[in-house]
């Protein structure tokens, strides 16, 4: 990398400055987090709050170097006169002098504690000290196994699972009271806590440890998870087998052997954890607490289901009233209406009634507005009909007309207005009857007439009436229009439907009659008439025929070739003693009912009887 | 060391690159294609990626531009809305609206990513004999909020992604030429100009002690597909001239002349040249022309124009007139008269377009990611990326009086520069020190060194300037006789 180049004036032309006070301003940047230098810049960083820590670290285990320890002076004289070969049994820490640390001790005390050991009971070192020794290598060879189990963290655990010091007892419920639970479980689960391979252990607390705490004390001992395990109690070494498979057998013995005091180990805590929650009186007190609350929700829903239903039968009640009172008022109102309508008929009658009397007092003494006696007679009648068929209004009109004229002329003239009036109004009406009579009376006979159907319109409507059959949509527009294409004359659909139900009332033999020229008129326009009647006949046509038997109970159409031998076949297979034998004939037959058959079978035998009688004849 | 990846999801294509034996590499897929189409056509039991999704006619069902949509608010949609792809709805956020078994089934921006991230982790894995998740670096727009680019890594992570770090497409752009990684000396000012199908980004960048930060950003819904959309316009005018035909709204014929019209671009932006011929384009009518270039030119001379005005004006909006670099990236960068309206409008920078341009990103999100792989750090905070910076410039006057920079503005802390002096008199010398903030000089005064050793004619000054913003300078002969320090520390007010 080449260096920048500055060059810097020298110093003779300047008299020196002092520099100013300045103070360098930092400002914050938000950058890309790409490229290398910003992962230098980062990482630079990280180290820079990494090494903060490290420097912290390494002075923590100087101040461990430098830590001594004590070893307990009661253990001096354990190491003395043991027997190495019996290794399993010694007490490792005891050796070491670390018997009041045990498995609190780190492994730089075990470390600390075997130097001072062997420096001590080293054979040479005795010697040079001048004490006797007959068994010094045994006791060194002793020290050197503690450290050897001590030292390996793995063989340490093992030892430690086995401690002898520990205390494995669990406190018998029985004799704890509410008093001294704490007392009495809080060392237990103290003790039992170094097993736990989660290194937090949360402690039973006392009467004032909140619920949630309890709760997640508990849950931690019921899945409590234990690393401790009993390798070091294996009855044989595997390294003793002879081979393979003595090893493999010997592997075998011990671990089943460790599984189950693994087992009864659990066991023991299990037990444990479980009299401690049955004991907990904050539990029980819990417990108690969410009974009461339970039965207080029971209760509380109790009573609003019992409010609630009276709430309801109040609301009930309630509206029952007030449904009764509304009636009651409609009722009245109904009534006082109904009152009222009368009193007013009452008042309109009594009006008319004395209307009445004042007109037939006034023609009265009009003298019914003449002399003559032949036309007194007839305005008389006129009074009375004017009395009877004047409304309320026009006879007051007519009455104050008349009480107004005194003249005889005058009022002769005036009533004579009012019954012209009348009698033309009683024409009009007459007429508007008659002539709505003859209204109906022109449509029932329309209709009851059959205009004019000439017979192509008629076979157009029995071919459209089989080929719509019932259920159509519009069926009888629909039919109209076909009949109306196919025939010669104009008909609406109501017309149609008329003759339709009139042709279906006539008699069959006009019937066969349209059907017959039907046919004809079919074979007049189709020359080639399918020459297997039995297959020509369509899909489309047999649904018809379907048809016509669910309409009219018979098939009009002639009987074909195979139509006949199912017939006859039919009357074999079902004798004449068969029950239902006609019905059953006329299942075998398809589009043919029972009646059908019944006259095709006489027809038949008409022939035969002909035909027999025409041989005998010859 | 392990093969890391590098990967570009644009609006309309995508690309991945892999970091490999010190190299970064764009990988073709199993067509030989280096990049691909985002559009997606989902079937019934397949989809399908890529350019034989573009291709396809299958309207109805095909996802265009399914980035574009991230974030969208409901009066937005329209600006995505292609005629030629799925619907887009607003349904608590926005939806592509796709039919399967005439049954309507809705897909959100991220399902249709993720199916593009799977096919280009497949191209990943086929190349790199890999099993697990590749890890890779992805590229998000500048302007994705933080739930988008969770979006985005949750879409690359359920196409089968491990993601190492998200980046900004325009930082890639910039780290796939090593702008600034050569020494942490360097500063610049860059632009990164993306031209894509869909939408155009300028980008500011500066470059200080090697580290980018982003000023300021433009970002346009204008892309190349306008091109496209004049080509095919044109084709189809001359068409219904010359055979009399009437395509009018046509879906199917349109959407022919739009994938030939994008051929021919292609081939126009590196010939003069190009026929276009499309078979049985209307009632059994094929379509045969040529186009030249100039022609092409003629057509888009407005687009062109618009996209200067945008240019300028974006600069004019930062005041800035001096820029280092101009980074050309996106497939509408390739487009000569572009290129060459850009060259003319910075004679003076250095225009860099030697990488694909729609390569240019994922190399650089590839490059990015042996970095991250290598890092001791790779966990990335937010507040990882606010870096302490100088907010001053420190000038040293020369023998002309002519102020030399020796720490510049908005450098990350710390800073550590070290600079040859000579001497003349070489017995005394006056360092005049300058600062600058926001503009404003002030002299700070002189630093008079007086009787040395006649051997020093020439001096070393190395300026440190601490994370806590104290500036030492140092200042020393070469064989050791002569040494001097001064510091200027913020404690001292």
């Amino acid at each position: 990398m080449t260096l920048s180049l500055i060059n810097i004036p020298s110093a003779d032309d300047y008299s020196a400055r002092e520099i100013r006070e300045w103070a360098p301003g930092t400002t914050e940047v938000v950058v890309e987090p790409v490229g290398k230098w910003f992962e230098t810049y980062n990482n630079r960083r990280a180290k820079s709050s990494l090494s903060f820590a490290s420097v912290k670290s390494t002075t923590s285990e100087e101040e461990d170097n430098e830590e001594d320890i004590e070893l307990c002076p009661e253990d001096d004289d354990y190491v003395f006169n043991r027997d190495p070969a019996e290794w399993k049994k010694q007490d490792h820490y005891k050796i070491l002098g670390l018997s009041r640390l045990r498995y609190k001790a780190t492994d730089k005390h075990i470390k600390l504690a075997y130097k001072k050991k062997v420096l001590q009971h080293h054979p040479d070192k005795r010697k040079a000290r001048g004490i006797p020794t007959e068994k010094a290598d045994a006791d060194f060879s002793c020290i050197t196994k503690a450290y050897e189990i001590l030292g390996n963290p793995i063989k340490r655990r093992s030892y430690d699972s086995v401690d002898p010091a520990f205390d494995d007892s669990v406190p018998n419920s029985k004799t704890v009271t509410k008093e001294t639970f704490y007392e009495t479980y809080s060392p237990v689960f103290e003790r039992n806590a170094r097993w736990s391979i989660r290194k937090k252990v949360p402690l039973i607390g006392d009467d004032s440890t909140p619920y949630e705490d309890v709760c997640e004390f508990y849950n931690f001992w019921f899945e409590f998870n234990s690393w401790r395990e009993f390798s070091y109690l294996d009855e044989e070494d595997v390294d003793k087998g002879e081979n393979r498979d003595e090893r493999r057998w010997i592997e075998k013995q011990n671990k089943s052997a460790r599984k189950e005091k693994r087992k009864e180990e659990m066991m023991r805590i299990r037990s444990l954890v479980e009299s401690a929650y049955n004991l907990d009186p904050r539990v029980l007190k819990q417990k108690e607490e969410e009974k009461q609350k339970k039965l207080a929700i029971k209760q509380a829903r109790k009573e609003e289901v019992r409010k609630r239903i009276e709430e309801e039968n109040r609301k009930k009640r309630e509206e029952e009233e007030r449904l009764a009172k509304i009636k009651e008022e409609e009722e009245k109102k109904v009534k006082a209406e109904e009152d009222r309508l009368k009193k007013e008929r009452e008042a309109i009658r009594n009006k008319t009634k004395k209307e009445r009397k004042a007109l037939r007092n006034m023609a009265k003494n009009f003298d019914y507005f003449t002399t003559e006696e032949s036309q007194r007679v007839h305005n008389m009648a006129e009074v009375d009909k004017l009395a009877e068929l004047l409304e309320l209004t026009k006879l007051q009109e007519l009455n104050t007309a008349l009480s107004s004229k005194k003249e005889k002329d005058l009022a002769a003239a005036e009533f004579f207005k009012f019954s012209k009036e009348l009698n033309a109004r009683l024409d009009e009406e007459k007429r508007k009857q008659i002539e709505d009579s003859q209204k109906s009376a022109d449509y029932s006979s329309e209709s009851k007439s059959n205009r004019n159907w000439s017979p192509e319109d008629c076979t157009a409507l029995v071919k459209a009436v089989n080929l719509f059959p019932a259920g159509t949509n519009k069926r009888w527009e629909v039919v109209a229009q076909y009949v109306n294409e196919h025939g010669k004359g104009k008909f609406n659909a109501k017309e149609v439907l008329a003759k339709a139900k009139s042709m279906q009332k006539l008699d069959p033999n006009q019937k066969k009659e349209v059907n017959a020229r039907a046919y004809e008129n079919f074979d007049k326009t189709v020359k080639d008439v399918n020459s297997k009647p039995g297959g020509g006949i369509s899909q489309r046509y047999e649904t018809v025929a379907e048809q016509q038997i669910a309409e009219r109970g018979t098939n009009p159409s002639p009987w074909s070739a195979s139509e006949q031998k199912l017939l006859e076949h039919a009357l074999k297979t079902y004798p004449a003693s068969t029950p239902n034998r006609w019905d059953a004939i006329a299942s075998t037959i398809p589009n043919r009912s029972k009646k059908d058959c019944i006259q095709r079978c006489k027809e038949l035998a008409e022939m035969v009887r002909a035909k027999k009688a025409a041989t005998s004849k010859s | 060391m392990a093969t890391t990846f590098g990967v570009y999801v644009g609006n309309s294509s995508a690309c991945v690159a892999c970091y490999k034996d010190g190299k970064a590499d764009i990988i073709a897929d199993a067509n030989g294609d280096r990049s691909m189409s985002t559009a997606v056509i989902f079937t019934e039991g397949e989809q399908v990626v890529g350019n034989a999704a573009k291709q396809s006619r299958n309207f109805k069902n095909k996802v265009l531009h399914a980035k574009k949509a991230f974030g969208l608010s409901e009066a937005d949609l329209s600006k995505v809305d292609d005629e030629f792809g799925a619907k887009l709805t607003y349904f608590n956020e926005p939806t592509f609206k796709v039919f399967l078994n005439d049954k309507e089934k809705r897909f959100t921006p991220a399902q249709v990513l993720s199916v593009v991230f799977k096919k280009l982790r497949e191209t990943a894995q086929s190349y790199s004999g890999l099993d697990s998740a590749p890890e890779a670096v992805i590229c998000t727009p500048y302007n994705f909020s933080k739930h988008e680019r969770d979006l985005m890594s949750d879409a690359a992570k359920n196409g089968g992604f491990k993601v190492l770090r998200l980046i900004n497409e325009p930082s890639a752009a910039l780290l796939a030429y090593d702008l600034g990684q050569d020494n942490s000396h360097e500063s610049q000012s860059c632009l990164v100009i993306r031209h894509g199908g869909q939408t155009t980004t300028f980008t500011l960048i500066r470059i200080r002690g090697g580290v980018y930060s982003i000023i300021d950003e433009l970002d346009e819904n204008f892309g190349s597909d306008l091109v496209t959309q004049l080509l095919a316009d044109h084709m189809q005018r001359d068409f219904e001239k010359r055979f009399r035909a009437n395509i009018g709204d046509s879906i199917k014929p349109r959407a022919k002349l739009r994938n030939e019209a994008e051929q021919v671009k292609h081939t126009l932006s590196t010939l003069q040249s190009a026929t276009c011929s499309v078979d049985s384009l209307w009632d059994g009518m094929d379509f045969q022309s040529s186009l030249t270039r100039s022609r092409l030119e003629g057509l888009c001379s407005d687009y062109v124009g618009k996209f200067v005005t945008l240019l300028k004006d974006f600069l004019q909006k930062n005041k800035i007139n001096n820029i280092d670099s101009v980074v050309l990236s996106g497939g509408g960068c390739r487009m000569p008269l572009l290129r060459n309206k850009l060259q003319s409008m910075f004679e003076n920078s250095q225009i860099l377009s030697s990488i694909n341009v729609e390569e240019a990103t994922a190399l650089g999100a590839a490059k990015q990611s042996a970095i991250v792989i290598c890092s001791k750090k790779p966990e990335l905070k937010e507040e990882d990326t606010i870096v302490t910076c100088t907010n001053y410039n420190l000038y040293v006057k020369d023998k002309t009086g002519e102020k030399i920079r020796i720490v510049e503005q908005l450098t990350p802390l710390p800073i550590r520069r070290q600079f040859q002096c000579n001497i003349d008199d070489a017995s005394s010398a006056v360092f005049s020190f300058v600062s600058e903030e926001d503009g404003i000089e002030k002299d700070l005064g002189d630093m008079v060194i007086k009787d040395m050793e006649d051997t020093c004619s020439k001096l070393t000054m190395v300026v440190h300037v601490e994370m806590d913003s104290t500036i030492n300078i140092h200042l020393s002969s070469a064989d050791g006789s002569f040494a001097e320090n001064f510091s200027f520390d913020p404690r001292d007010n």
